[in-house]
């Protein structure tokens, strides 16, 4: 007998550690048949990451990692999409949409809620990506003009099994009219109580009611006030970052945009039991194959459709355009020696080895002047702009090389703040920036013009 | 019969368990002596109220935070969510019974109304090693744009559509409108005080000239406002003639060989009397299906991939011929890669 006291002992040990190690702070270690609501949103056309950012947050390859992972064992997994999968800018935002709604039925979404960005995106915009999509467009107080045939479920039961249940989920969704200026694009937006209590009135019996609420927080509370049937209302809208509450027996939460987190609605049916987390798709998610593909063609697509070639440039100033790297080294000999040393004048090059030396929202921050006239076009048009050269800083300077040779005195060109500098090193792409340390890493001393 | 375990196997068996548990006992031991010296994080303030603040404004405010524990505290790293910036401090590690701070700036540019947002704080105190602060103020508007956004119905090619931007500011700010400015090739912009009132009148109107297809922007106004000086205002739009298309250029991204795909033109009739004649695709292994409208509107073309394609680069063009005079045959790029499967 004595021999099964360490026995008992170590399964002890093991039984305690075991669940330690696989289980995160938040995690249950119930192995019973589960639902999962996986909810997020509000992308804004945010895909992956910039690879120039060293913590890598959020992005649809990670985000199919999650979703795979949470598909395992015992698990029954619905994925809710909040709206505003891009913002209209341009082609550019018309190949994220498409790229985005294909990854959404590529990670098996069920709906996709319209929000006000969606609709800005025009009729058939969302016609064109939704019309063969598996993923159903959902909104119960939108109503699009019937001419383009878009279909738009206002409201979704999806039937699915937990272990050998059969659990039935009511999905509504909404959009505030604050948000969407209604009388220009022939679109009906319903008071969303109204559309809200009359669809309520007609559903069927349901095991579980969720709301995505694509509004404000404040307006989301309002709701699970006056509709308490939820046990989630999703909400969201321009926050960055999420937020659980709970408002009577119904949760309200956001994910917070750009898809870096996703909010986890756990239902076991068996206990009758719900949890909420949210998880940062942070580095500890791999990248998915499948999404990585998709984001290569999403590269492959705007190196076709040369959107490089195609950016609308402002008239920068009537006075003074960009001059070269060349022109400033003449007369600033040091500085210019310096600035090829520093990761600015390779900042093309580190671009061309991501593979992203086409797309011009990554380009406008390698390049000097891309947004700009007389500013970068190509590498084969200008050459002498690529990389963060003297003016990305400090500015088109013509104006100043032709008054410094005519002996003027331009004292007034090139100043610049410390934030100018996030225009590029902003949270997304450069979060570790801090001026003080940066800064040195570029540090010049003020040159007095040769001769 | 079962092979038995021969004893002397057996109680090797048994002293390595004895050794596993001592092992792990004795990890939990030490475990437990290292929660007697554990750091502890405490901050004076958990949250700040800027109040009301101006958009532009950049408020900062210092959190001070001591470490009440008995062992050293290691502050990991400081993330922040959107428009705020933290700085760590610059002793990471602070020993027992010292202070800190941890400056936080807020940067309103983009924000308006109340606004909340979180900053956290990773340390290696065990018992909050994600503590989280947050800040929050209300941004108030020096300048303002009526309506926000403009949005141009479908605007025929050769004709000139204005839409009109009120620029009002909502302080004793006298306004000046210094320049106005927008990339597109698609407006032009005019502007001019209006009347006695301490308003601009902004004028976005369509170019006669503008080419045909969808257009988005931003006029960028700039006054004296000394916060503010930049106020965008996001417009959108579309050109057309006869018959518009979406999209313009059709991607089948990444196929594999031998799986037939399908994409679609959307193609809107714009002017009654206009027909679609017939429809010309290369190469010839795509094939086309018309979903037709009765009322001549909206028709949806069906472009479909067979699967007899070889490996490769896909391209060819998709021909759309009308009874437009105006548009009387469009062209739609298609691409793509065709994989091995």
């Amino acid at each position: 007998m004595k021999a099964f006291g360490p026995i008992i002992l170590f399964c002890l040990y093991v039984s305690v550690h075991a669940s330690c190690a696989h289980c995160g702070p938040n995690e249950s270690p119930v192995r019973d048949a589960e639902l999962i609501i996986a909810f997020g949103g509000e992308e804004g056309g945010y895909l992956e990451p910039c690879g120039c950012e060293k913590i890598h947050i959020g992005g649809i390859a990670k985000r199919q990692s999650l979703l795979e992972s949470l598909r395992q064992g015992n698990k029954t997994v619905l994925s809710l999409s909040l709206g505003d999968l891009s913002v209209r800018r341009g082609r550019q935002d018309e190949i994220k949409m498409e790229t985005l709604v294909q990854a959404l039925g590529e990670m098996q979404y069920t709906v996709h809620n319209l929000g006000e960005k969606d609709l800005e995106m025009g009729p058939e915009a969302i016609g064109y990506n939704f019309f063969s999509s598996p993923v159903k467009l959902l909104s119960s107080n939108v109503v699009l003009p019937d001419t383009m045939g878009i279909k738009v479920y206002p409201y979704v039961i999806k039937e699915v099994k937990v272990g050998d249940r059969r659990i039935r989920v009511g999905i509504l969704g909404i959009l505030s009219p604050e948000l969407f200026d209604v009388a220009s694009q022939g679109v009906e937006i319903l008071a969303p109580s109204e559309a809200i209590g009359s669809i309520l009135k007609e559903l069927e019996e349901v095991d579980l009611l969720v709301l995505l609420s694509h509004a404000g927080l404040e307006e989301s509370r309002r709701l699970a006030e006056t509709f308490p049937e939820f046990q989630l209302v999703i909400s969201g809208h321009n926050l960055d970052h999420p937020v659980i509450e709970d408002v009577g027996d119904t949760i309200v939460a956001t994910s917070g945009n750009k898809g870096k987190h996703i909010g986890l609605f756990r239902y076991w049916p068996g206990e009758g039991r719900t949890r909420l987390e949210m998880v940062e798709l942070s580095e500890r998610y791999v990248d998915s194959g499948p999404m990585l593909e998709l984001l290569k063609d999403y590269q492959h697509r705007l190196r076709y459709e040369d959107l490089l070639g195609e950016v609308e440039k402002i008239p920068y100033d009537e006075l003074s355009t960009y001059a070269g790297n060349a022109a400033c080294g003449a007369c600033h000999p040091q500085a210019f020696l310096h600035w090829k040393t520093t990761r600015h004048a390779t900042a093309h090059e580190t671009l061309a080895r991501a593979e992203h030396e086409y797309d011009p929202e990554c380009v406008a921050c390698h390049v000097t002047g891309l947004y700009y006239e007389g500013g970068f076009r190509s590498l084969d048009e200008t050459p002498e702009l690529k990389g963060v050269g003297c003016e990305g800083c400090h500015g088109p300077g013509t104006q100043h090389v032709e008054a410094a040779e005519r002996g003027l005195k331009t004292d007034t060109y090139g100043k610049i703040e410390p934030w100018d500098c996030e225009v590029c090193h902003d949270l997304d792409h450069s979060s570790q920036f801090r001026y003080p340390d940066y800064w040195q890493r570029i540090a010049h001393p003020k040159e007095q013009p040769k001769g | 019969m079962y092979p038995a375990v021969k004893p002397n196997l057996l109680r090797l068996f048994f002293c390595a368990f004895a050794a596993i548990v001592f092992c792990g006992m004795l990890g939990n031991s030490l475990l437990a002596a290292d929660s007697e010296t554990a750091p502890r994080i405490i901050f004076e303030e958990d949250s700040h109220d800027f109040g009301d603040i101006f958009r532009g404004e950049r408020v900062s405010h210092k959190f001070t935070f001591s470490n009440q524990g008995t062992g050293d505290l290691v502050i990991e790293n400081v993330k922040t969510s959107c428009g705020c910036t933290a700085a760590a401090p610059s002793n990471k590690t602070i020993s027992s019974g010292a202070e800190a701070g941890i400056e936080v700036t807020f940067r309103s540019d983009v924000f308006r109304g109340n606004t909340r947002k979180t900053i956290t704080v990773n340390s290696n105190d065990p018992d909050r090693p994600h503590y989280v602060l947050t800040i929050e103020a209300n941004v108030l508007e020096e300048v303002v744009a009526r309506p926000r956004q403009v949005f141009f119905e479908p605007v025929k090619q050769g004709q000139s559509v204005t839409k009109t931007v009120e620029v009002v500011p909502l302080t004793d700010l006298k306004l000046k409108i210094m320049k106005v400015r927008a990339a597109s090739p698609a407006v032009k912009l005019r502007y001019e005080k209006k009347g006695e009132e301490n308003a601009y009148l902004l004028e976005i109107s369509t170019r006669e000239r503008a080419p045909l297809g969808r257009f988005a922007g931003n006029v960028q106004v700039f006054t004296n406002a000394r916060r503010q000086n930049v106020l965008t205002i996001p417009f959108f739009g579309e050109i057309i003639s006869d018959v518009s298309v979406f999209p313009d250029k059709i991607s089948y991204g990444v196929v594999k060989k031998g799986q037939e795909t399908l994409r679609q033109v959307l193609i809107t009739i714009h002017k009654k009397d206009v027909r679609l004649e017939k429809f010309d695709v290369e190469p010839d292994y795509f094939s086309l299906n018309l979903i037709p409208d009765t009322e001549n509107y909206f028709h949806r073309l069906e472009i479909i991939l067979g699967k007899d394609v070889p490996a490769g680069r896909l391209e060819g063009n998709l021909k759309i011929h009308t009874t437009s005079k105006d548009q009387p045959l469009l062209t739609i790029p298609i691409y793509g890669v065709v994989r091995e499967g």
